[in-house]
């Protein structure tokens, strides 16, 4: 018996040193952090995270003008419509201050990796890069927050601390971008998917574009120093067109070389157009990579049927280079004439005559999908397979060439140093390439000022708004841009309703490409029978006739869009103030 | 390949055995046969006599039967029968509760007098208990356990179903009827609320999943509860322990059982939803008016791809008006336009399905060698109407032993199982149908276009992709488990080792596979849903556990016994989780990795590995077996911890008193059997966090995005991991008190106990959320558990026209709570979270007055337009009147703390409470009658804001409309009732945490109570004498129903939910946030029709 329990005592004590050993279990799959940032593949691999958590989604870029000036839609946003206070508002979650902690995390941890200098400041540059973006939405959001530049830890009692100012975020912002254009490599992959030394300087120009003249025109916030700003635009806008090497896509077809940035099917058609595309989402079928916009442009219901307003279609110029609304009928112009000779880019963004699909079958604007009819094609592809399925793959260009020289043009002008070297530089080879005569303004536009911008009066600035209206209409800028002209005005019902276009009058059958086939007709009541082919806009408390029984169609909805001053700022989330009450005070008007 | 391989020689192997059985038993039979029939035609003649007990009393209502025959009867108040007994050779069986039962010959005698022993009583039964058994009058701790018999009552194909409402505290909830469904067991109520944890389930002394189990190999099953019974078990039964036993190998010639059965099955509950168009989009209408304030405005679309506009509903009045008329036109823009009245439930879901069950096993062997085999085959068809939900399982165990001298003997327990299981699937996402016909399946959307094509919206409510049969989700389980031990016994009763080794494997594969699928919007217009998508994911676990212990039961006298016990345990497991997934099949009608060609495929691997160790050591001492002592300890480690956290001791101790056994209780001892209390204390380990939860780790991956022309691997931050992390700790206090009385005729045990869970693995505390990570876990709360458990038992045996009528009734009660009494996480004792104080389950909810009268009540009435009723919160007649608990004006949650709740208090208490569970049970002249009742005494359910079937169009104007809901709502202009339950009809009044339904309120508190007749079983033994005439040993005939009648509180006012399946929707399926209550595989109740032949 001793020695059975003898056996069993050693075989418990083998059993015991043997799975001592068998108590340390690591994971096959994930690398341990202590070993990492050793080599510049790991600084690499690990760069890719900030494109993951801060490149811009396809909806914010193609549907972002949703909510702005230039198009109704069904149903606008409940910011706009309606009761919204700090317990709707988002934008503040664990999920959104990650992307920031990731970097400031690289930003701790790159440092000590044994590289060359160069090269570890060029991926430092990549994450100071990202964080310059990601603290400018956060200001465009917020105003004044919080400003890290480390991975904090749960005891840090930076995390209870108050907002710092605006003056002092943007600042860092401006440092930043500013070590990213200068450290950041400047060669550019094949399909302008990377960030490099340019698109740093081109983000860099429209930061500072946009603090400067948010600056110059919230003068409630009593800052001074706007012109810096315009200044810093300027330059790096202007070293981009100088050393960049980008230029306009143009091949001579003004008809449609605008449009093919935008409906560039695939990866392999992406080095194209890079000569101008800066940054851009790649699509690829073989890889799965698509969207929606061409079902979403033209679904009754799978979309919020985003229809161009008729003043914003009004500042396309005429190709002569005249001005539409000094017609005296420009507002009383039946479609299909109304779109006869304008700026080709307006053909190019919404559906006109002469637009086919694929299938060479006419596409009149479909008063199925638009609201206004004002049917937006830019971001559309042809094939009609597309309407009713998301695989398109057409590539979106998320920073161009073209909003580099409006930003330039645009600083300069703010700046008071626009004239005709400048309008050479920038507005003239737009207009060239969208085929309208280049001339410049002689004059203020009062149209311009009428229906959008009172209290300029600088002939060149307004030509200039025209102008970024239109190149880059529905690429997601707007809503910024009418913040820092502080024009939120313009958001609301009372100055710019859902108006469509002129109708002559009710119970007639309209066509609108020319084709000699009615495409439309406004009534009250489907008339029986129905001409085949026509779709019967039916007026009622949704759509309405300017003038009863003619005049512009207006997608009412009942609801009321209203603008109040305080909205230029959205309010702290509560759930922010919940866990810091040093987040306080609220922004103004939000308590 | 090999699934298909093991299910071919499995059938083969059962096919083979039963041809050898049947074949070689059919001589036997037709040789009986003569011989039978000349016995029944012999004369008769009377027997009397007296039967009485050890003390010489008589016994009255023993029962006196010819063995072999119904023939009998039973003694009357003086103890004496009388009886007709055929002549010549007769013997006679008599037996009464709790004595031994006699077999006599009555040789030609006309009196015969017996005297009956006392039997050995239940208390001598032996109960399995940790690496070993006892004397049920021995035990101290708090365990529980029931034998296969009470299983048998219940024919259902998995051993959990079986078990649910059997033993007190073994909480067991299915949340749906789905045939695959599993669920974890627990014990005793709230465990923890931070690393979680359930019973430790144990099969033949391993760790295993019931699943796998043949539920007719089971032998016995035992609940170790408190922490004393289960304190051998370590970290790994914190929570308690189950331990099933399966059958083991009987010496003797062979025993063959075959049991068969088939079985039908439907709904408990089936939804009932209006399916008339016109009615529906009436509703509709309202809904959306009542939220847009009545402007008068009119959808665009019902949901986002039905177009809706006035000329289609006035043409949709039109039809209903005249239901001759097509339900399908083709509009101005070339487009189809529907007019449906589609019933899309009773599209998705088959009245009826059946599925059957084969099982075959036998047992024999010598004194040297000894075996037991058994095999089963299972089948149950889906509910679903297409693509169904096909399960199939396969069963096969093998258990053998071996004495090879008297002292050594070497066992082996051999285990396979397969399961297979196909499910359909919507071809463009992973949600439920259910849900999706919430979103998609209106009435008057239809299934089908003119031309035979699918329309836009019955693939995107499911039923359209279930039709095609092509997206669906195939999972595959095999399970291989081997288990070699031996015992060995160099002193006979005084000297005890025990080892064993166990391997078991477990394949788990689940592949998903989508593909696209074409509908018609008009004539010439389609469009496609779906994706060209397959995924599989693969579980692959290599398990290993080893056992060794030694037993030391020195001799001390008679008075004194001692039990000794050490042992070591060691458990590994090796898991490998692989997951690819690719695009754009070439040959759809071949789903295979390699037959694709998208890009953005993924390969993973990922480990999940574990090992736990632990030494152990128990006593057990008694003397006069009246004062019983326990103490136990193990010492626990465990790879999931940092190195220096890895170890912990956990000891117990229990005592026990039979009182009973006292001189003192001697008056008693003619009826009081046993009179025991019972105390035990004792605290276990919880490891049960994920492994590597304390190495800061950096996760590679793909991008999502094309970058340079392609995907690229990518990295990005580790988590925050916690400072420190070591074993949560439980500790539990029990008292008990076994009585039994009458012989074992009546048994009450009473068990009370509370357990502190401490240093729960949690939350780190809520943390500004610029930290941009969420707060690291650390072991940061306390947990209080209080509980107790009640079973009375009561059976007996009368005489009905002399025939013996045995019945037998048990109840059991039992009870829980659990409140936090710690929680660093919450400073602001938010009551969004946990809290200080709460008591698990609490529902913070409004109260609500009634339905607003008139403007003028509103207008004088507190400020509730922070609870939205409508895009301009506009209150109106027929809204719900909150009230102003505290009197500031204003109806608002305060601050939702505990300190500033503002209008809120507790309205209830979400957890199941008073489980109770009732056995009935009969037999008469070879008939046998069971019941079995389940049930919650007591739930609040307040029903989540996507519980589309409760909420209706309050949830989403295209939502169901439940037919409960019709004529008891409060409609503008049509029903303004003020006692009508359901308020002003509006949208999204309960589709969001803030709007006046979706915030808990008392009126819309369910009553989730129930009682449910879980099983009721007829069954039919053949009389032996039939039975030696064709030599087999028992014949029963048997239909069992499940589930055939519920009562709960629901009803009142909902009758679309099964009450035990109101969580949320099936894990097995991408989920919504836990809201989704109600959307799952549906519950089903069944009839089976069996037969089980031993021969």
């Amino acid at each position: 018996m001793k020695r059975i329990l003898q056996y069993f005592l050693l075989m418990a004590l083998i059993l015991l040193y043997a799975c001592e050993g068998l108590l340390e279990k690591e994971p096959i799959h994930q690398l341990s952090a202590s070993e990492f940032f050793s080599s510049e593949s790991d600084l690499e691999i690990y760069s890719y995270s900030f494109y993951e958590n801060g490149l811009p989604s396809v909806d914010n870029i193609a549907k972002g003008d949703g909510t702005s000036d230039l198009a109704a839609v069904t149903i606008p946003s409940t910011f706009l419509t309606g009761v919204w206070s700090s317990t709707d508002q988002g934008g503040w979650g664990v999920g959104s201050w990650s992307a920031l902690r990731n970097i400031n995390y690289f930003l701790e941890k790159a440092e000590k990796t044994p590289v060359p200098e160069a090269v570890l400041n060029h991926y430092i540059g990549l994450a100071r890069y990202w964080r310059a973006v990601f603290y400018l939405e956060k200001v465009q959001t917020f105003g004044a927050v919080p400003w890290y530049e480390t991975a904090l830890h749960p005891g840090d009692p930076d995390l209870y601390k108050g907002r710092d100012s605006r003056e002092f975020v943007m600042q860092k912002v401006l440092e930043d971008i500013t070590f990213a254009a200068t450290h950041i490599r400047e060669n550019k992959d094949t399909y302008s998917t990377l960030v490099n030394r340019y698109t740093a300087l081109a983000m860099k120009s429209r930061i500072c574009l946009y603090e400067g003249t948010y600056r110059k025109y919230h003068t409630e916030l009593g800052l001074t120093d706007a012109a810096t700003w315009l200044r810093e635009a300027a330059d790096a806008a202007r070293e981009v067109m100088d050393n960049g090497g980008y230029s306009l896509y143009n091949t001579g077809k003004p008809e449609s070389d605008y449009r093919t940035l935008f409906t560039s099917e695939e990866l392999s058609k992406l080095p194209a157009i890079s000569k101008e595309v800066i940054l851009a989402r790649g699509m690829n079928t073989d890889s799965r990579i698509w969207h929606s916009l061409t079902w979403n442009f033209n679904s009754a219901t799978n979309g919020s049927r985003w229809s161009l307003l008729k003043p914003f279609v009004n500042t396309y110029l005429m190709r002569d280079g005249s001005r539409f609304t000094d017609k005296d009928d420009y507002d009383q112009i039946e479609f299909l004439h109304e779109m006869r000779s304008r700026d080709y880019r307006l053909s190019q963004t919404v559906r006109t005559e002469g637009y086919k699909r694929s299938t060479g079958a006419a596409a009149p604007p479909d008063f199925a999908v638009t609201l206004t009819g004002y049917h937006i094609m830019k971001w559309s592809l042809d094939d009609p397979k597309h309407d009713g399925q998301g695989f398109s793959t057409n590539s979106i260009p998320i920073i161009r060439y073209a909003e580099v020289l409006l930003n330039y043009a645009e600083a300069k002008a703010e700046l008071g140093e626009f004239g005709s070297t400048e309008w050479n530089l920038t507005i003239k080879p737009l207009r060239d390439r969208a085929g309208v005569a280049s001339t410049e303004p002689q004059d203020a536009d009062s149209y311009l000022q009428e229906a959008f911008f009172p209290g300029v009066t600088d002939k060149y600035l307004l030509e200039i708004r025209r102008e970024r209206g239109i190149e880059l209409c529905f690429e997601g800028l707007r809503y910024e841009d009418l913040m820092r002209w502080k024009r939120g005005e313009l958001l609301s019902s009372a100055k710019m309703p859902f108006k469509g276009i002129y109708i002559p009058a009710k119970g007639v059958n309209y066509d609108l490409n020319g084709d000699q086939q009615a495409d439309v007709c406004v009534v009250d009541q489907l008339p029986s029978p129905t001409t085949p082919g026509v779709k019967y806009v039916i007026l009622g408390s949704n759509m309405t006739l300017t003038e009863g029984d003619k005049g512009h169609l207006v997608w009412g909805w009942g609801v009321t869009r209203k603008w109040e001053e305080k909205m230029y700022l959205r309010p702290i989330p509560e759930t922010a103030i919940t866990l810091n009450q040093n987040l306080l005070p609220q922004n103004e008007g939000w308590d | 390949m090999i699934d298909k391989i093991l299910k071919q020689s499995l059938l083969f192997c059962l096919g083979v055995t039963i041809f050898f059985l049947f074949g070689s038993r059919q001589e036997a039979y037709s040789n009986s046969y003569q011989g039978a029939t000349a016995e029944l035609s012999q004369q008769q003649k009377s027997v009397t006599g007296t039967i009485l007990d050890s003390d010489g009393l008589p016994l009255i209502g023993a029962t006196v039967q010819v063995e072999g025959t119904t023939v009998g009867t039973t003694t009357d108040l003086d103890g004496q029968y009388e009886l007709m007994v055929p002549s010549g050779s007769v013997r006679l069986v008599f037996s009464y509760i709790g004595y031994e039962s006699q077999t006599i010959d009555l040789a030609g005698r006309a009196v015969l007098n017996v005297t009956l022993k006392e039997s050995a009583s239940e208390l001598d039964e032996l109960v399995v208990i940790g690496y070993g058994t006892a004397k049920r009058r021995d035990l101290i701790g708090a365990v529980d356990h029931i034998t296969s018999e009470s299983l048998e009552k219940r024919t259902n194909p998995s051993v959990t179903r079986s078990l649910q409402g059997q033993i007190p505290n073994l909480n067991i909830t299915m949340r749906d009827g789905k045939p695959s469904r599993e669920t974890s067991y627990n014990v005793r109520g709230e465990t923890s609320i931070g690393a979680g944890g359930s019973a430790l389930i144990l099969i033949d002394g391993v760790e295993g999943d019931p699943s796998t189990l043949n539920p007719q190999d089971v032998e016995s099953i035992s609940v170790l509860k408190d922490a004393s019974s289960a304190a051998v078990y370590g970290a790994r039964g914190t929570f308690g322990v189950v331990l099933i036993t399966t059958k083991r190998a009987q010496k003797g010639s062979v025993k063959v059982n075959y049991n068969g059965n088939y079985s039908f099955y439907t709904r408990t509950v089936e939804p009932s939803v209006v399916t008339n168009g016109f009615e529906w989009t009436t509703s509709f209408m309202n809904a959306y008016d009542g939220y847009n304030d009545y402007l008068g405005t009119y959808p665009v679309t019902i949901n986002n791809i039905f177009p809706f506009t006035l000329e289609w509903y006035d043409e949709l009045k039109r039809r209903n008006e005249n239901p001759e008329l097509p339900k399908i036109r083709v509009n101005n823009n070339g487009r189809y336009e529907y007019f449906g009245n589609t019933d899309w439930h009773a599209l998705l879901y088959k009245d009826w399905t059946h599925g059957t069950e084969h099982n075959l096993s036998l047992t024999g062997g010598s004194d040297v060698a000894s075996y037991y085999l058994s095999g089963r085959y299972f089948t149950q068809d889906g509910i679903y109407r297409f693509g169904s939900d096909d399960l199939k399982k396969y069963n096969l165990r093998g258990k053998g032993r071996i004495e090879i001298n008297e002292k050594l003997s070497v066992e082996n327990n051999f285990s396979i199982d397969n399961t297979g299981y196909h499910y359909p699937l919507i071809s463009y996402t992973d949600d439920l149908v259910q849900r999706n016909m919430e979103h998609q399946g209106f009435p008057v959307a239809m299934m089908f276009n003119p031309d035979g094509s699918y329309t836009h919206s019955s693939l995107y409510n499911g039923v359209g992709d279930f039709h095609q049969e092509n997206s669906y989700q195939d999972d595959n389980t095999l399970n291989m488990r081997n288990t070699v031990g031996f015992t060995y016994t160099p002193l006979a009763k005084k000297l005890i080792f025990k080892g064993d080794f166990t391997y078991s494997y477990r394949d788990y594969q689940r592949t998903r596979v989508n593909r696209y699928h074409e509908y018609s919007e008009g004539p010439g217009l389609t469009g496609i849903r779906g994706q060209s998508l397959r995924r599989m994911w693969n579980q692959e676990t290599n398990y290993y556990a080893t056992n060794l212990t030694a037993n030391f039961m020195p001799d001390l006298g008679e008075d004194h016994s001692l039990n000794l016990l050490v042992g070591g345990n060691y458990e590994a497991s090796i898991r490998r989780n692989l997951y690819n997934r690719r695009d754009n099949y070439l040959y759809p009608e071949k789903p295979n990795f390699i037959l694709m060609d998208g890009e953005n495929y993924v390969m993973e691997e990922r480990s999940n590995d574990w090992a736990f160790l632990g030494l152990f050591a128990r006593a057990n001492y008694s003397y006069l077996g009246r004062y019983l002592l326990e103490v136990s300890s193990r010492y626990d480690g465990s790879s999931k911890f940092p190195l220096n956290e890895q170890w912990g001791i956990f000891p117990s101790a229990s005592v026990g008193w039979r009182l009973s056994d006292e001189p003192f209780m001697q008056p008693a001892s003619h009826w009081l059997d046993n009179l025991k209390l019972r105390f035990s204390v004792g605290t276990l380990g919880n490891g049960n966090v994920s492994p590597y939860s304390y190495l800061e780790l950096m996760t590679v991956q793909k991008t999502s995005l094309l970058l340079d022309g392609g995907f690229q691997t990518m990295t990005s931050l580790p988590s925050l991991i916690p400072d420190n992390l070591t074993w949560e700790k439980a500790t539990t206090y029990n008292a008990g008190l076994d009585v039994d009385m009458f012989k074992s005729r009546f048994n009450i045990g009473v068990d009370i106990y509370r357990r502190n869970t401490t240093d729960m693995y949690v939350n780190g505390p809520d943390l500004p959320q610029v930290l941009g990570a969420s707060a690291p876990k650390g072991n940061y709360a306390d947990l209080k558990t209080d509980g107790w458990e009640l079973t009375i038992g009561w059976k007996d045996q009368l005489s009905i026209a002399d025939k013996p009528f045995s019945y037998n009734v048990k109840m059991m009660v039992w009870d829980n709570q659990s409140w936090i009494t710690k929680y660093l996480g919450n400073e602001n004792n938010l009551l969004s979270s946990y809290y200080e104080g709460q008591r698990i389950g609490d529902i913070w909810g409004y109260t609500i007055e009634g339905l607003f009268k008139d403007t003028e009540e509103i207008a004088n009435h507190a400020d509730q337009s922070r609870l939205a009723v409508s895009r301009a919160r506009i209150l109106l007649p027929g809204d719900l009147k909150f009230k102003d608990l505290n009197d500031d004006g204003e109806i608002w949650h305060g601050e939702n703390t505990l300190d500033d709740h503002g209008d809120l208090s507790i309205i209830g208490n979400s957890q199941q409470r008073y489980h109770f569970g009732v056995n009935l049970g009969g037999n008469y002249s070879g008939f046998g009658l069971s019941a079995f009742f389940q049930g919650v005494g007591k739930r609040d359910w307040y029903p989540e804001i996507e519980s589309g079937y409760f909420w209706g169009h309050y949830n989403r104007p295209y939502g169901y409309y439940p037919t409960d809901q019709v004529g008891n709502m409060w409609i503008e202009g049509v029903n303004e009732d003020p006692n009508a339950y359901w308020p002003r009809l509006r949208t999204y009044l309960s589709n969001g945490r803030s709007k006046p339904m979706g915030v808990k309120n008392d009126r819309f508190l369910q009553n989730a109570a129930y009682v449910r007749l879980k099983s009721l079983t007829l069954d039919y033994s053949l009389p032996q004498e039939l039975l030696t005439k064709v030599k087999m040993s028992a014949v029963r005939f048997y239909c069992t129903g499940e589930n055939l009648w519920t009562w709960t509180g629901l009803t009142k006012h909902t009758t679309n939910f099964d009450p035990e399946v109101i969580e949320s929707g099936d894990p097995d399926q991408a989920t919504n946030d836990n809201q989704e209550h109600g959307y799952s595989y549906p519950m089903l109740k069944n009839i089976t029709f069996g037969v089980n032949i031993t021969f």
